[in-house]
């Protein structure tokens, strides 16, 4: 079916916003919905100069484009970041609290209800913590922090995608429960970074999205003071085709 | 082919009736074309959704328990050849992803699969036991042995898929890998060559101070704690079409690195494996069918 304007013009007659508009609207309508197959070629008629050239977002690092959005962005070399047990609960073994991780969430405008698959990764140095506390964790060597994405808001980790959880332990002398950093031991006996402390981690998580604004992060739920998000990296893909 | 060819209308240019006619005349034509849609703007809602991405899902693996109040362990496995373990709920019900009546992988899609796991190893008591892989002696400095692990165990997770019916009954490995039963001498394992969708965590971390290449000290056991582990693999079909009916993970262990001649496996250390274990709990598996041509 071709288009048909409902109003023509006549010279010397008033043209009318309503006309004008009618037509507009009709077009608008013809155009975004109203095409049937017989008004469209059956051969290949884009070519790559009609394919909208993609955008970049220099702050989220991603490229919006016809099929989606892609990009990310990570820690380089100075953007280390923390989880602690303070913003999650005191190390409190009864507490569910996640904290949002500072600098790890990546915000998407889909125009259009898409599959977005968020990839994340991150590589922490747990510890050590000797503290001592009502509620915490009383074999030092059993603290741990697990990091979770979330979508939308940071309590979702927790809600909903607490199974997506993954951890390290604390640096803890397994043997004594002490320090794991011990200065009685200077050697390659009990090197810290072996301790199964300083974990580097990954995962891929796929989220339904709607046609809007969705936020992904990366959030933690810590029994141990300080946590060092050594390196980080997260990253998005969307497919609204 | 036709195509719309008017100059835009311009500050001070007079409006009149043919000239506003025209312009909405220009979309009466047939046979509308690259040109002329173009500038009509065609965006996401004239184009059809599963076109580039034909399929996705997503389901969790193992036991949700994230704080480990209750764990799946799988015992090391000594008798040959084993028998895999799926990841399940911890109520025998295996985790698996189905795909119904079948999800069919034609040339020129690519499936992605992408999977996480939260485990714990358990090291046991064996890995110096005569027969352990993992296992050597090196010179505690007073002409004694001081025995040393090679750090070389570990826990293989791989992927199967069941290409033969919905019944899910039929789960052998991908493309690219194998189960670890091949018979290399006197083990039973893999040619790393077909390893291409495994996933190794530890089965063991053992700490020893050297001392001008002497142990003098014995080693200590390491605190492999809870850890995750997690793996990708993609699958390019080419040729014809094939359908899968099912997706899963599945651990095998204790194993060790091998060699015969020139070529690097992957076999049980069934020496190792008498007392070792290793728990797990939840995770993801995510699958991703997408177009490449």
């Amino acid at each position: 079916m071709s288009f048909s304007p409902p109003n023509t013009f006549v010279d010397g007659t008033t043209v009318t916003s309503a006309d004008l508009e009618g037509n507009y609207q009709a077009l608008r309508v013809y155009l975004h919905g109203g095409i049937v197959a017989g008004d469209i070629q059956n051969v290949q008629w884009i070519d790559t100069r009609h394919i909208q050239p993609p955008v970049y977002e220099p702050f989220s690092q991603v490229q919006h484009g016809v099929s989606g959005h892609q990009g990310g962005s990570d820690s380089g070399l100075v953007r280390l970041t923390f989880c602690t047990k303070y913003l999650s609960g005191g190390g409190r073994t009864s507490s569910n609290a996640f904290h949002p991780i500072p600098q790890t969430a990546i915000t998407v405008d889909a125009r259009r209800a898409c599959t977005m698959l968020f990839h994340y990764w991150w590589e922490v140095e747990a510890g050590p913590d000797e503290s001592t506390g009502a509620g915490q964790n009383s074999t030092k060597a059993e603290r741990k922090v697990w990091i979770a994405p979330y979508v939308g808001t940071p309590d979702t980790a927790y809600s909903q995608y607490r199974m997506h959880a993954q951890e390290a332990a604390n640096n803890i002398n397994i043997n004594t429960d002490t320090n794991g950093w011990d200065g009685s031991v200077v050697s390659a006996l009990r090197p810290y970074t072996i301790q199964g402390a300083y974990q580097s981690r990954d995962g891929t998580f796929m989220y339904e999205a709607p046609n809007g604004i969705t936020t992904f992060g990366l959030a933690a739920h810590s029994q141990i003071d300080r946590v060092a998000v050594v390196n980080w990296g997260v990253s998005i893909e969307t497919f609204y085709l | 082919m036709s195509r719309i060819v008017r100059a835009a209308v311009n500050d001070g240019d007079t409006l009149d009736a043919a000239s506003l006619n025209d312009r909405f005349s220009d979309y009466t034509q047939t046979d509308l074309n690259a040109f002329n849609h173009r500038d009509a703007a065609h965006d996401l809602p004239q184009f059809a959704k599963v076109w580039l991405q034909t399929y996705q899902q997503q389901v969790t693996l193992g036991l949700n328990d994230w704080k480990h109040s209750s764990t799946v362990t799988v015992n090391g496995m000594t008798a040959m050849p084993a028998a895999a373990h799926p990841i399940e709920d911890g109520a025998g019900n295996p985790t698996d992803m189905s795909f119904g009546a079948g999800l069919t992988i034609s040339p020129g899609e690519v499936l992605r699969v992408y999977w996480n796991l939260s485990v714990k190893p358990d090291d046991g008591t064996n890995w110096n036991t005569a027969g352990s892989l993992a296992y050597y002696d090196f010179n505690n400095g007073s002409g004694g042995a001081q025995p040393a692990s090679t750090w070389g165990a570990c826990w293989v997770f791989y992927l199967e898929w069941d290409i033969t019916s919905s019944l899910r009954t039929n789960y052998v490995p991908v493309v690219g890998q194998s189960d670890f039963t091949t018979v290399i001498g006197a083990k039973r394992g893999n040619a790393l060559s077909i390893c291409e969708a495994s996933s190794v965590v530890p089965a063991d971390l053992r700490m020893a101070a050297p001392n001008q290449g002497t142990l003098p000290i014995a080693s200590e056991t390491g605190n492999l704690e809870w850890r995750g582990v997690s793996g990708a693999w993609y699958y390019p079909r080419t040729g014809s079409d094939l359908t899968i009916y099912g997706l899963r993970l599945v651990v095998k262990g204790v194993m060790h690195p091998w060699h015969v001649g020139s070529t690097n496996y992957l076999v049980h250390d069934t020496t190792f494996s008498t007392d070792a274990a290793l728990e797990y709990n939840g995770g993801n598996l995510a699958v991703i069918k997408q177009r490449m041509a």
